[in-house]
This record gives structure tokens, C-alpha cells and sequence, in this order.
């Protein structure tokens, strides 16, 4: 398992960067430089890899371009341009804010506004779908008051009642609600 | 009813992405049409003493033709370039690149020579200067040495009867 796992480290160490080994950089902060650079730019062969992760000829040219381009002292954007020149904005990964890119980096802004707006607008608009009458409202508030416990009694109550042939306890009655009370019970800080 | 908008973005985001589907993103449109043709100079093909450069185009409508031995694709539109070649519209101008000397000799006595000159762009650096990124890629330059016209892949007998031929009439009667 040990060597397994030494192999894999081993094979893919090596996809990590591709080819960068033949490259000499006067210290680590340039390295850093070279690869966030070519990190940032499209391997237009592969098109969904950069330049740091391609391993096409095309990628390797435009690595020593970069390379040498940066050895002679250009800066980033100097760099980035030469290639844009060359080859379009497409080389760019990141696309360049510009009246023909506006869409592409507002768009999404804009939809999440107007689906805001929208969900906004439709539950404004909502209204209850029927009226409840003021009765069963009143009920609903009782029913919500009171304890479990006598909630249970009652209908244990009413049960016994309708057993008993109590023509007070008619079934409807029993199945539809409990007796009103004038004071809910239990009320916490009441 | 509520659910025709829903309906209407899903219909329009289903023609938006079949649109997608029918566009090549290998096909990406190159920032060097309406300028200048990028300078260069390179040893010809045939004979490393002399040279083909960027003023040897200039003066004449001419087609620049990317390829290489190693490119399938330059070998299925060969036919083409000799056909275009025989027409005597304009020069095709080869670029052979990053290929094998002595390969590249033998293509063109083999198949046949379409190309009125031919430089050797071994280690592909003029090509970036042209921002070729695959072979076959054809360029139409005018007189004035502007690039007119990119085409990405291999050139068809469609492609040069609709879009080569027309622009190099027009831009011959047009100068």
C-alpha cells in the first residue's frame, strides 16, 4: 500500500506543472510571477486548460514567449496584451471589462435582481385563498391555548358520553370540537 | 396563465444554448482582421539563402496558408490549395510550421506545389506573431498588407467558391 501510494504522489507530482523544469528563475518570487501568469492565460489548443497545465506544443511555445518576454522586463500587462494582440481576448481568462463584455459580467446580476424582483412582486400579490369566519377563527385560537392533556381528556370525556347514550354528546359534536370556555386555561403569564 | 413567463425563458434559454450547439468554439475570431499583417522573415523551404518576409507579400491580394506534414487537415485541403493555385487569382504564400525540413520537401513533391513561396517557421515563432493556434489556418492579406480574412481549418471547395475567390475579386478591384 506504502509503495502504491509513493507511486501515485509520484505520477501525479508531475501533472501538477507541466514542463516548467527547463525554466530558470533568478528567485522564488519570479517563479511565483511566471506561474501566476501563465495560470491566467488560455492554451488556445486545449482551450479548457492554461498555459501552466497544458502540455500541447503550442502551450510550450507560449510558455518561452511569456518566459522570455518576461525576461526582458515587460510587466503582466504588457505580457497579457502582447498575446491578446495575437490571439484575442479569448487568451484571457479572465475576459476584460468592456462595453461588449458588459452582459457577459452583469448579466448574472441582473438576472438575480429581476428573479428577485419577481419573487418579491408575487408574494406581495398573494391573498388568502378563502376567508375564515369569525367563529372558526375564535375556535382556532381556543383549540391552539389549550393543553394537550385536556385535549385528550375531552375526547375521552365525550366518548364516555356518547356510550352512555348522552343525546348532549351527538357525535358531530364530539368529532368537531370540544366545548367552548370562556377563559383559555393555562395561559403562560396570563 | 401565470406559467407563460416560466415558459417563455425556458423556450428562449433552449434556442439561446441550440445556438451554442451549431457554433465551433474552436473557431475563435482572430484580432489580427483590418490590421496590419504582423513583420516578419523567415528562410524559405527550398533554399536556406533566401528569405520570404512580410514585403514579399505586400503590393498583390495574396493568401497566406498555414501547414505542416504532421497536420491531417492540411493534407485533405491540399487539393484544394492546387486548384486555388491554378485559378491564378491570387499567390498562396506557405507557412510551414513547426515541421521537418526534408518532410516538407517531400509533401510538396509528392503532392504537389501550390504555394509561390514557402518560409520555414521551424520553431513556430512567426506563427505566434500571427496567432495560429492549428493547422490549417489560411489568411487573406490585401495589397496594402492588411489581413482581410482568417479561415480556421481545413479550406473546403465551398469554403473557396463562397467566401476565397469573392473577396479576392473584391479586394483586387476594390484597390
Amino acid at each position: 500500500m506504502k509503495r502504491f501510494i509513493g507511486a501515485m504522489v509520484i505520477a501525479f507530482a508531475s501533472v501538477a506543472d507541466a514542463g516548467l523544469e527547463a525554466y530558470e528563475f533568478t528567485d522564488a518570487a519570479e517563479e511565483q510571477r511566471f506561474k501566476a501568469l501563465i495560470a491566467e492565460l488560455r492554451c488556445m489548443v486545449c482551450q479548457n486548460q492554461s498555459l501552466l497545465d497544458s502540455d500541447a506544443g503550442l502551450a510550450e511555445d507560449l510558455r518561452r514567449e511569456t518566459y522570455n518576454l518576461m525576461k526582458t522586463g515587460r510587466d503582466d500587462t504588457q505580457i497579457a496584451q502582447f498575446l491578446v494582440d495575437r490571439y484575442g481576448d479569448f487568451v484571457l481568462y479572465r475576459p476584460p471589462l468592456k462595453p461588449s463584455t458588459y452582459l457577459l459580467w452583469f448579466g448574472p446580476v441582473l438576472v438575480f435582481l429581476g428573479a428577485g424582483f419577481w419573487v418579491y412582486r408575487t408574494i406581495r400579490n398573494q391573498r388568502p385563498t378563502q376567508e375564515i369566519s369569525e367563529e372558526r377563527a375564535e375556535r382556532a385560537a381556543q383549540l391552539l391555548d389549550k393543553e394537550w392533556s385536556d385535549v385528550v381528556l375531552d375526547i375521552a370525556r365525550a366518548a364516555g358520553r356518547r356510550r352512555a347514550g348522552d343525546p348532549a354528546a351527538a357525535p358531530s359534536a364530539a368529532a368537531h370540537g370540544y366545548p367552548r370556555r370562556t377563559e383559555p386555561q393555562h395561559r403562560a403569564g396570563a | 396563465m401565470k406559467l407563460w413567463l416560466p415558459f417563455g425563458i425556458f423556450v428562449a434559454l433552449v434556442a439561446l444554448l441550440g445556438i451554442g450547439l451549431t457554433l465551433d468554439p474552436r473557431k475563435v475570431p482572430s484580432p489580427l482582421i483590418g490590421k496590419t499583417m504582423p513583420a516578419f522573415e523567415l528562410a524559405r523551404l527550398h533554399d536556406t539563402q533566401r528569405t520570404v518576409s512580410d514585403t514579399d507579400i505586400r503590393g498583390q491580394v495574396s493568401v497566406l496558408n498555414v501547414w505542416g506534414t504532421w497536420c491531417a487537415g492540411c493534407r485533405a485541403e491540399h487539393d484544394v490549395l492546387m486548384r486555388l493555385a491554378r485559378t491564378g487569382q491570387a499567390p498562396i504564400i506557405g507557412l510551414n510550421w513547426k515541421d521537418d525540413r526534408q518532410l516538407a520537401q517531400q509533401w510538396l513533391r509528392d503532392l504537389g506545389n501550390p504555394y509561390a513561396m514557402t518560409g520555414f517557421d521551424h520553431d513556430g515563432r512567426v506563427a505566434i506573431d500571427w496567432g495560429v493556434y492549428g493547422a490549417p489556418e489560411t489568411f487573406i492579406v490585401d495589397a496594402a498588407g492588411v489581413v482581410r480574412y482568417k479561415h480556421i481549418g481545413p479550406l473546403t471547395e465551398e469554403v473557396v467558391a463562397d467566401k476565397i475567390l469573392p473577396l479576392i475579386k473584391q479586394l483586387k478591384t476594390g484597390a
